[in-house]
């Protein structure tokens, strides 16, 4: 295999990787915040 | 040039006050000094990610990886896997992360307290703060020529918007620290994403990936696909990334707060696989885009027709051209013209020998290399998605600006001004402080940014700011956590002796090469460590945890 075709596989695996996974955190990052404002609103009126 | 509009800035302006809004409201869950500097170590596994990421991704970042990726070609791809797998064998090892969180540590020179002297978190601090805030100073500088291009503000009002920029990512610092951070790192993540996916097709339908590679064959030829033949690369460079980013990654206080913040050691290490890929794509992506951005350029632009002249006499009258046309040719924009006559002059110089013509050449090219990537978004984005993309970018800087003045006020509050005035201070007086380095910090980087001349690739300073105080902070926490003979002496020489090597870079006058000076560094502040320690070995660290 070429370094040209080395790169240009390297570059679509980031692209989709980072696509993928960026999803997957706008997804599952909302229940997270909420989770941590439950913990510190607990702490606050205990 | 551009195709900015109202509606763009009303997209923008409204990412920035949804933002700010929810940066101060969370304020009200900040009671205690960790709620402000740690978040109540609450932080999950992607909101944690989030927060990394866009902490570590700013305008600055797409800048400085587009530039590389025009002067280097596919070759620059070498630091994104570097960084791969520097995430990859930390998240999968726990290499110091681990051992680091269980200390319970808000800052990462506070280990060094408890490690080896109080001196030794002092000194490490101070390196840390002016390391830190260097490294900081020239993002408005570089972010500024991005938001004047795409906008096509004139300097002036781009000197506002700047400043409007800080004054938001001070407001909520401030005010909410890690909290407001956790909550606007979200919202910034999601913008950003979906500006650098937009950006990057923009640039695959505009230029294609066959035009790219094919520009940097004719270019650049076998240097542009391989690291170890290009010039400025090579295996030094390949070796000094590997120890940096292993480096920042660990003890690097913005990545570092994260790894505190997390709810478990555990969260923290699957924190770091999940961040593997985007920081993958951190590097990959911009750089494509830099590519992208000379394939651009090269097929709008017209070869220079042939010259008898001797190549002597061709360089003298090239360089005399572009003194008097670079600089306003690159002000509108007219990449196209430039790049020839560039190209010209690098061959000229490389017939003729003249240092002065190749030096004049090489600043050209890098000059071109950083407006290049933002010229060719304002010529090719259409309203609407300009305003996209550029919400993306701001929310990126404005991420990253947060992220790091909290880091580096915590050093400056925790690690420099804590422990000097040799007093217990509350929880309350320690929080003010940090608030009050928050603005020190926010003014120094307006000032720096005015006054100081970025030498070289942006890139390289970056990382040379950086490593100014990486080498002897990981190598003295390595040693720390896994070497009982490390002493408090080899931590001095450490620190002094790393910093100097990195100090050397910034100073033309000695001329000393990027790799040449990271790789020094390390060496030096290796040596140092370890003949510290075993010429003056430590006491038992088992002890001085006990009464730590």
């Amino acid at each position: 295999m070429s370094l040209e075709t080395f790169w240009q596989i390297v570059f679509w695996v980031s692209f989709g990787a980072f696509t993928l996974v960026s999803l997957l955190v706008a997804v599952k990052g909302i229940g997270e915040i909420r989770e941590l404002f439950r913990a510190l609103d607990t702490r606050d009126r205990g | 040039m551009t195709s900015f509009g109202p509606l763009d800035w009303t997209i923008a302006a409204l990412s920035l006050a949804v933002t700010l809004g929810a940066g101060v409201y969370v304020r009200k869950y900040v009671g205690t000094l960790e709620d402000f500097l740690v978040a109540k170590r609450g932080m999950g596994l992607y909101v944690g990610t989030a927060s990394l990421v866009s902490t570590e991704i700013g305008i600055i970042t797409y800048m400085y990886q587009a530039q590389f990726g025009f002067l280097a070609g596919f070759s620059a791809f070498v630091v994104g896997l570097i960084t791969l797998a520097v995430c990859l064998g930390l998240g999968r090892s726990g290499f110091v992360i681990t051992r680091l969180r269980e200390t319970g540590v808000m800052t990462v020179p506070e280990y060094l307290e408890r490690r080896y002297t109080r001196g030794i978190r002092v000194l490490a601090g101070v390196l840390m703060a002016v390391g830190g805030s260097l490294n900081l100073g020239i993002f408005p500088l570089i972010e500024a020529r991005f938001l004047a291009i795409i906008t096509g503000l004139e300097a002036r009002h781009v000197a506002w918007v700047m400043a409007a920029l800080l004054l938001v990512a001070l407001a909520y610092t401030a005010l909410g620290g890690m909290v407001s951070l956790v909550v606007t790192n979200y919202i910034q993540y999601v913008l950003l994403a979906a500006g650098t996916i937009v950006v990057t097709l923009v640039c695959l339908r505009e230029t294609g990936w066959a035009a790219m590679a094919a520009t940097v064959r004719d270019q650049m030829g076998g240097r542009g696909f391989d690291p170890l033949r290009d010039p400025d690369l090579g295996l030094a460079f390949v070796f000094w990334q590997l120890l940096l980013w292993t480096a920042l990654m660990t003890v690097w206080q913005s990545v570092a707060m994260r790894t505190f913040s997390a709810r478990d050691a555990a969260t923290g290490r699957r924190m770091f696989t999940l961040t593997s890929v985007l920081f993958l794509g951190r590097a990959v992506i911009p750089m494509t885009w830099g590519i992208a951005a000379l394939a651009f350029f090269s097929a709008r632009s017209q070869p220079l027709p042939a010259s008898a002249d001797a190549p002597l006499v061709q360089a003298e009258r090239l360089d005399r051209e572009l003194g008097r046309d670079f600089q306003p040719l690159v002000d509108r924009g007219r990449i196209e013209d430039v790049l020839p006559r560039v190209e010209r002059l690098e061959a000229m110089a490389g017939e003729t020998g003249v240092a002065a013509h190749g030096e004049a050449a090489r600043s050209r090219r890098q000059e071109l290399a950083i407006v290049a990537m933002p010229w060719m978004l304002a010529r090719t984005l259409p309203t609407g998605l300009m305003g996209l993309v550029l919400a993306g970018m701001l929310a990126a800087s404005l991420s990253t600006y947060a992220g790091y003045f909290l880091g580096w006020s915590a050093i400056i509050a925790q690690d420099v001004v804590g422990p000097s005035l040799r007093r217990e201070l509350s929880g309350a007086t320690r929080l003010w402080i940090t608030r009050a380095s928050v603005v020190g910090l926010t003014v120094f980087i307006a000032v720096w940014s005015l006054v100081y001349q970025v030498p070289g690739p942006a890139y390289f300073y970056l990382q040379v700011t950086a490593n100014l105080f990486m080498a002897p902070t990981l190598i003295t926490i390595v040693g720390g956590l896994y070497w009982r003979r490390a002493s408090s002496t080899g931590a001095v020489l450490s620190f002094v002796l790393g910093a100097t090597a990195s100090l050397a870079y910034l100073l033309p006058t000695l001329r000393l090469g990027v790799a040449a000076a990271g790789n020094l560094s390390w060496a030096l502040a290796a040596l140092g460590f370890i003949a510290g320690s075993l010429v003056v070995p430590g006491p038992d660290p088992s002890h001085r945890e006990t009464r730590a």
